[in-house]
């Protein structure tokens, strides 16, 4: 109900807002972990992700996940993180997401939560029903 | 009261809302999180801004 009425008084003050699109880019490791840590996943510095017919991927960091597969997380030329990993038998994509869109979610969750508790701003968390997540930021902005 | 809104969708899209500001205050409110999550590649500023420099609050209330 409160959301609502906040927007007929935004129109009443003629605040202005604007929107945003981002295309997430993974630079934060400590960020990636916590993504990880929610899905239940373990995250390793300096390790060999397990790949097709047991093969290994000396990786920055290895995701390490309960099938066969794990995610390894690189450095790419841009300075970014790229994740990689086997998707051949669906094990990845169960727990990651079809191409890590899961994983990749909740970095980016935990990333925006990270830097505005880091300006002591106060974060509200809400999952929507089409599965999206909303943060509500509130505080000296 | 200002406030900003980060959409995080199931493709890992995301989308920063911001409300109740006036001005460049707004980019400077949404900078700090539009450059730690990754590249902008579309801003919209909504009909309530370029409205903001000629109707003034008094005349639309």
């Amino acid at each position: 109900m409160l959301q609502p009425i906040e927007r007929l008084n935004e129109q009443k003050e003629n605040k202005m807002s604007h929107w945003t699109t981002i295309k997430t880019q993974i630079r934060d490791a400590g960020a990636l972990t916590a993504a990880a840590r929610e899905l239940g996943l373990t995250i390793i510095p300096n390790a060999l992700a397990r790949g097709w017919a047991g093969a290994t991927k000396e990786s920055a960091y290895v995701i390490k996940l309960p099938g066969e597969f794990d995610i390894a997380v690189n450095r790419a030329a841009d300075g970014t993180f790229a994740l990689d990993a086997d998707f051949y038998d669906g094990s990845v994509a169960k727990i990651a997401g079809e191409g890590f869109k899961r994983l990749i979610q909740l970095y980016g969750v935990h990333k925006a939560t990270i830097e505005a508790r880091r300006k002591g701003l106060s974060v509200t968390r809400q999952t929507m029903s089409n599965g999206s997540i909303k943060l509500a930021i509130q505080g000296a902005l | 009261m200002k406030r900003v809104e980060v959409i995080i969708d199931a493709d890992g899209g995301i989308k920063i809302d911001a409300h109740g500001f006036s001005g460049p205050d707004c980019d400077k409110a949404t900078r700090f999180l539009e450059s730690a999550l990754g590249v902008a590649t579309k801003k919209h500023k909504k009909p309530e801004h370029a409205q903001q420099a000629t109707q003034g609050r008094k005349a639309v209330q």
